[in-house]
C-alpha cells in the first residue's frame, strides 16, 4: 500500500495553475524526497496532502483512504512552511496543545518524549519565540510528532539549522524512519543532506511532476564521467571527440568532462602521445544536485 | 469539539490578553460606578428599559461586550496568524469541530467577564452605599447572567464568522464593537420608524444586541426563552456559514 496517491492532482490559483496534474506515489515506509525550485508548486502540493489546501480537481489518497477521511487525518503529522507555533508559550506547552488539539492520552509524557527526540528538553520552558530558528524547527517537527503519525510530511524541515542541528536532524528522520516505520514526505532545498536519507525522489517543475524515482534508480541513472585537468582543455576537447567517441564532452575553464568513456588510461594515453600535459584524472559520479540541475536545465532546453 | 475546547481554554487561559481586558474590563467599571457615572445596580446591568440607545448601551454591561469583541477577534485570529491553525486543520476534517469547540471556549470566557462584572458592580455599589437592588430576586440576577452568557456566545458566533470570511482581525473587532454597542441594532430601529416599516423595527429586537437589550434582572420566562432561543438560533447560522467559509478557503 502506498502512503499518498494523488490522481491528476491540480490547483489553480485564478486562472494560473501552480500544480498541475501530478500523479504522485509514495511508498509506505519510505523517506521520499520532493524537490524543486522555489515557487515549483511543492509547498501547495503539500497543503493539499495534509487538508490544508482544497484541490481545484484531482483525488488524494493516504493509505488508501481519501484524504478527507478522519481516520487517515489522525495518522499524519505536519510541519508546513514556518513551524506552527504559539510566540508566548513555551516549548513544553505548545506540545500539550497538540496533545489536546490531536486528543492523545498521556499528553505531558508524551510531551517529553518529543523534546526528547529533538534534543530540546533543556529548552522546555523557553518560549517558542525566544528560540532560534533552528531551535523552533526542531519544535516544529516534535510538535508534528505528538501523536505519534504514521505519516510526517515536511517542508523545508531543516531550513535554518546549523551543520551539527543537520546531523542531528537527519538521525531523527532515519530513526523515524527505520525504527518506527513513520513514511517522510520531505521537500528540501539541501539536495545533498537529502540524497543522505531519500529513498524516493519526486521532482516538481513548474507545477508538474517530470520525474518520480527511488535512490537505486537515480544512482542508476546518474551519469559517471572523466574530469580531466590538461594543458590545454580546447585542443583536449578536440582529440577526445575525435579520437574517444565520447557520448558527450564538455569543455570547462582548465579541463574537460568526458561522459560516455569508462577507460581512463586510454584518455590519458591518447592525451600524452599527442603532446598534452594531464594534470589530474578523476572518474566522477553525479549527485543529486547534478542530477537535479540537469533535470532542470534538460526541461526547460526541452 | 472536545478537544479543541481543551486546547483552546488551556493557551486562553495563559494569554496575557485574557487577563489584560478582563482588567481594563473591570477597572473602567469600578470608575464609572465610584464616580457615578453609572447610578444604580440596574444602571451598570443595563436594565433600565432596556438599551434603547448608544450612551446606555456602551455603559455598563454594554462595556463588557465590546471587551468580549475584541477579546473574542483576538482569540480567533492567533490561531490563524501563529500558525497553529495547520495543526488544528490538517488534523479535524469536519469544521463544526473548530467551530463548535471554539464557540464553547468563548462563552465560557464570556461567562467569566460577565460574571466577574456583576460581581465587582455588585461589591462596590455596596461599598459606596448605593446598595444592590434585585428587583428579581437571586433567580432574577441568575436568570439575567445566563441570558447574556448565551448573547456572549451569539456574539462570538458572529465575529468567528466574520473572521473565517475575511481573515481579517481589524473586520471582525469593528463587526463586534458596532454589534456590542447595539449601533445595527439602533440604525435599524431608525430605518424602520424613518421607512414606517413597523417590521424592521420588530426585527431589531432580535439581533444580537436586541436580544442583549432585553436582559433584565426582573425574570420573565418569555423574555429568557426569546433570549435563549435567539441566541442559539444566531450562533447556530453563523456557525453553519462560517462551517462554509473554512471549507471553501485554505489555510494558509
Amino acid at each position: 500500500m502506498n502512503a499518498i496517491e494523488t490522481v491528476s492532482l491540480t490547483k489553480h490559483y485564478g486562472n494560473k495553475p501552480v500544480v498541475d496534474n501530478i500523479d504522485l506515489v509514495v511508498p509506505k515506509g519510505s523517506i521520499y524526497g520532493f524537490i524543486g525550485r522555489n515557487g515549483s508548486g511543492k509547498t501547495t502540493t503539500q497543503k493539499m496532502i495534509s487538508g490544508l489546501a482544497r484541490p481545484t480537481s484531482g483525488s488524494i489518497k493516504l493509505f488508501g483512504k481519501s484524504v478527507e477521511s478522519q481516520d487517515v487525518r489522525d495518522q499524519i503529522g505536519v510541519l508546513i512552511e514556518e513551524p506552527a507555533l504559539f510566540a508566548e508559550l513555551s516549548a513544553y506547552e505548545n506540545l500539550i496543545l497538540q496533545g489536546h488539539n490531536t486528543g492523545i492520552k498521556n499528553p505531558k509524557e508524551q510531551a517529553k518524549k518529543s523534546l526528547e527526540l529533538v534534543d530540546l528538553t533543556k529548552a522546555a520552558n523557553k518560549k517558542a519565540k525566544q528560540l532560534s530558528l533552528g531551535m523552533r524547527q526542531r519544535l516544529g517537527v516534535a510538535v508534528a510528532m505528538m501523536a505519534s503519525p504514521n505519516l510526517l510530511i515536511l517542508d523545508e524541515p531543516i531550513n535554518g539549522l546549523d551543520p551539527e542541528g543537520i546531523i542531528e536532524m537527519r538521525g531523527v528522520f532515519e530513526r523515524l524512519n527505520k525504527e518506527m516505520g513513520i513514511t517522510i514526505f520531505i521537500s528540501s532545498h539541501i539536495l545533498g543532506e537529502l540524497s543522505r536519507i531519500a529513498t524516493h525522489y519526486g521532482i516538481l517543475h513548474d507545477g508538474k511532476l517530470i520525474q518520480q524515482l527511488s535512490a537505486k534508480e537515480l544512482a542508476e541513472k546518474s551519469r559517471d564521467y572523466l574530469q580531466i585537468r590538461v594543458s590545454d582543455s580546447q585542443e583536449a576537447h578536440r582529440l577526445i571527440m575525435e579520437k574517444m567517441n565520447p557520448t558527450e564532452c564538455t569543455v570547462l575553464e582548465d579541463s574537460v568532462r568526458v561522459f560516455g568513456v569508462d577507460n581512463s588510461r586510454a584518455v590519458n594515453e591518447m592525451l600524452w602521445k599527442n603532446g598534452l600535459a594531464v594534470d589530474e584524472i578523476y572518474r566522477h559520479q553525479q549527485d543529486l544536485e547534478e542530477y537535479f540541475l540537469a533535470q532542470m536545465g534538460g526541461f526547460q532546453l526541452a | 469539539m472536545l478537544n479543541i475546547f481543551n486546547m483552546d481554554m488551556r493557551r486562553l487561559f495563559r494569554s496575557k490578553a485574557l487577563y489584560s481586558c478582563i482588567a481594563f474590563l473591570l477597572t473602567v467599571s469600578g470608575t464609572m460606578i465610584l464616580f457615578g457615572m453609572l447610578p444604580d445596580f440596574a444602571a451598570a446591568t443595563g436594565s433600565v428599559g432596556g438599551e434603547t440607545d448608544m450612551m446606555s448601551t456602551m455603559m455598563g454591561v454594554g462595556m463588557v461586550f465590546i471587551i468580549l469583541s475584541i477579546l473574542f477577534a483576538i482569540g480567533i485570529s492567533t490561531d490563524f496568524s501563529s500558525g497553529f491553525s495547520k495543526n488544528i486543520f490538517s488534523r479535524h476534517t469536519n469544521p463544526i469541530r473548530y467551530i463548535g469547540g471554539k464557540l464553547l471556549s468563548l462563552t465560557v470566557i464570556g461567562a467569566i467577564a460577565i460574571i466577574a462584572h456583576t460581581a465587582v458592580s455588585m461589591l462596590l455599589f455596596e461599598f459606596t452605599g448605593t446598595g444592590v437592588s434585585l428587583t428579581g430576586g437571586y433567580l432574577g440576577l441568575f436568570a439575567y447572567l445566563i441570558e447574556k452568557i448565551f448573547v456572549a456566545g451569539a456574539l462570538a458566533a458572529l465575529i468567528l464568522m466574520v473572521y473565517l470570511f475575511t481573515r481579517h482581525i481589524a473586520l471582525a473587532m469593528i463587526i463586534g464593537v458596532l454589534v456590542a454597542t447595539g449601533t445595527i441594532s439602533s440604525l435599524l430601529s431608525v430605518l424602520g420608524e424613518y421607512l414606517e416599516f413597523s417590521f424592521i423595527t420588530d426585527v431589531s429586537k432580535y439581533t444580537i444586541s436586541g436580544l442583549s437589550g432585553q436582559a433584565n434582572l426582573e425574570f420573565q420566562g418569555s423574555v429568557f426563552i426569546t433570549i435563549l432561543i435567539g441566541s442559539v438560533l444566531w450562533a447556530a447560522v453563523c456557525s453553519a456559514l462560517g462551517a462554509k467559509a473554512l471549507k471553501r478557503k485554505d489555510i494558509l
